[in-house]
């Protein structure tokens, strides 16, 4: 699945242990995301979307999958 | 399934890291979760001792305490399922893999072994009556950690 999140993250300066911690997941979970390597459940794909403030398919696109 | 894994809430993360050596080592996180895994292994060994040298106690004692490493091992998993559950989503993926990994592979071992001794293949060696308590630990630890480096390895 195409995802933004390294875009979002980088935007607001934040490292991916800041994004980890305040997702309160672990670093390589962070970076698979943003490598696409694993998708999201449900309930983290969520809460990414209400962090960043942004609906969750502008983050997340399975689209051409 | 699933839904047995929705149910855990993200509040508290633990890492795997907390058991590996390195920066996020912790002993004490360590004993947690492996402790009863050494009061099996305890058990194991004096069973081991103690059977040979009581042939004449009743076959009721004598069972009890042969299964006795298992009642610690029950509760090993037990406290190894909870720690995998307080895992963040990626990290209890991973080693819900590498435990169905392990578990699997020695029940295939396991097989093939009981087969091969069903045809009478190990004959005279220490496998003829199975790989028995200790050796199916180690088969199950080592496909443990064998699994979980790799797949840890491809989300570094």
């Amino acid at each position: 699945m195409k995802s933004r999140l390294r875009e979002l993250r980088v935007s607001k300066e934040w490292t991916q242990e800041d994004l980890a911690e305040k997702l309160n997941v672990s670093r390589q979970t962070v970076n698979s995301i943003e490598v696409e390597k694993y998708d999201p459940s449900l309930p983290l794909a969520l809460k990414i979307a209400r962090l960043f403030k942004v609906p969750v398919e502008e983050i997340f696109d399975d689209r051409g999958q | 399934m699933t839904s047995i894994l929705y149910i855990v809430r993200m509040t508290k993360v633990s890492l795997p890291e907390a058991l590996h050596c390195g920066k996020g080592y912790s002993f004490k996180t360590d004993l947690k979760v492996n402790a009863w895994v050494f009061v099996a292994l305890l058990f194991a060994f004096l069973a081991q001792w103690m059977l040979p040298r009581h042939p004449a106690w009743p076959v009721s004692l004598r069972s009890a305490v042969a299964l006795s490493p298992l009642f610690p091992c029950l509760l090993y998993v037990r406290r190894l399922w909870r720690w995998i559950c307080s895992l963040d989503e990626l990290q209890r993926r991973i080693q819900v893999e590498a435990v169905l990994f392990a578990t699997t592979g020695a029940a295939f071992f396991s097989t093939g072994l009981s087969l091969l001794g069903g045809v009478g293949a190990l004959q005279s060696t220490s496998l003829e009556h199975g790989l028995g308590f200790l050796r199916t630990l180690a088969v199950i630890l080592f496909l443990y950690v064998l699994g979980a480096t790799v797949l840890s390895r491809r989300h570094r």
